[in-house]
């Protein structure tokens, strides 16, 4: 069963650099769509990508979309070709995401990041309207929704009689 | 959509949990009406990682209604 924010404090605990992306950032943006998976948009470089084979080595990773579910347990000069990563976890669906469609590569997405507090760490997460401007380059028709909720959030939070209402602990 | 009738699966009969199903996967944003900007101020009134939870244990609903189905089909 999923369990995401323990997956997602595996991989702030492991040190892996990232920025949570898609369906479960914008439901911590506070969108009320259901997601089935974390998706994040990584640093490809080879040392993180070893972070994160480590981080996740003990919750049975494996390649979701290859026929044979392939382990996620590769030599350095396997994990340095690896652009966009699908898998299965004990604790969920996680995809790795090299860049963001309409954004760019992670060096990119890093700019248009905040983080918030996961359970006292620091996890990074596209803005707001980072992440709409990521939903209406997908312009998938399950998007359509997202973009519409992220918007309504965008305004809300825009307004000062909302203000008040939103919790503060998510930082620029 | 919102996720109010998620949270009330539990008390289901099988047939309207595939009904229930259906509505979450299949319907398009058009079919699914408007906003409920009131579920979502509630919803900002979290904090991310409340959100996160919430999110999560909707997750949970749906996979062991996808389970159940995947089961009733077997």
């Amino acid at each position: 069963m999923p369990d995401f924010v323990q997956l997602l404090c595996r991989l702030v605990d492991g040190k892996v650099d990232f920025v949570l992306v898609g369906g479960l950032a914008a439901a911590t943006h506070g969108c009320t769509l259901v997601t089935q998976d974390i998706d994040l948009c990584v640093n490809l470089a080879l040392p993180n990508l070893e972070r994160l084979q480590r981080a996740l080595a003990d919750l049975h990773p494996v390649h979701r979309l290859t026929p044979r579910k392939i382990p996620f347990h590769h030599e350095a000069t396997v994990l340095a070709e690896l652009k966009n990563i699908y898998l299965q976890t004990d604790w969920g669906q996680l995809d790795c995401l090299g860049d963001v469609k309409g954004l760019g590569d992670y060096r990119r997405v890093l700019t248009q990041s905040q983080t918030f507090d996961l359970n006292g760490r620091p996890c990074r997460i596209l803005t707001l309207q980072a992440l709409i401007t990521a939903k209406q380059a997908m312009n998938r028709p399950r998007d359509i929704e997202t973009i519409r909720q992220l918007t309504v959030i965008l305004e809300l939070k825009k307004s000062a009689k909302t203000r008040k209402v939103i919790h503060p602990k998510t930082k620029s | 959509m919102d996720l109010t009738p998620l949270l009330s699966l539990k008390t289901r009969r099988p047939q309207e949990k595939t009904k229930l199903v259906k509505t979450l996967t299949e319907l398009t944003p058009d079919q699914q009406g408007d906003i409920d900007v009131s579920l979502i101020v509630e919803n900002l009134r979290l904090s991310p990682l409340q959100r996160i939870q919430s999110a999560c244990r909707a997750a949970n609903d749906l996979e062991i209604l996808r389970l159940a189905l995947a089961n009733s089909h077997a």
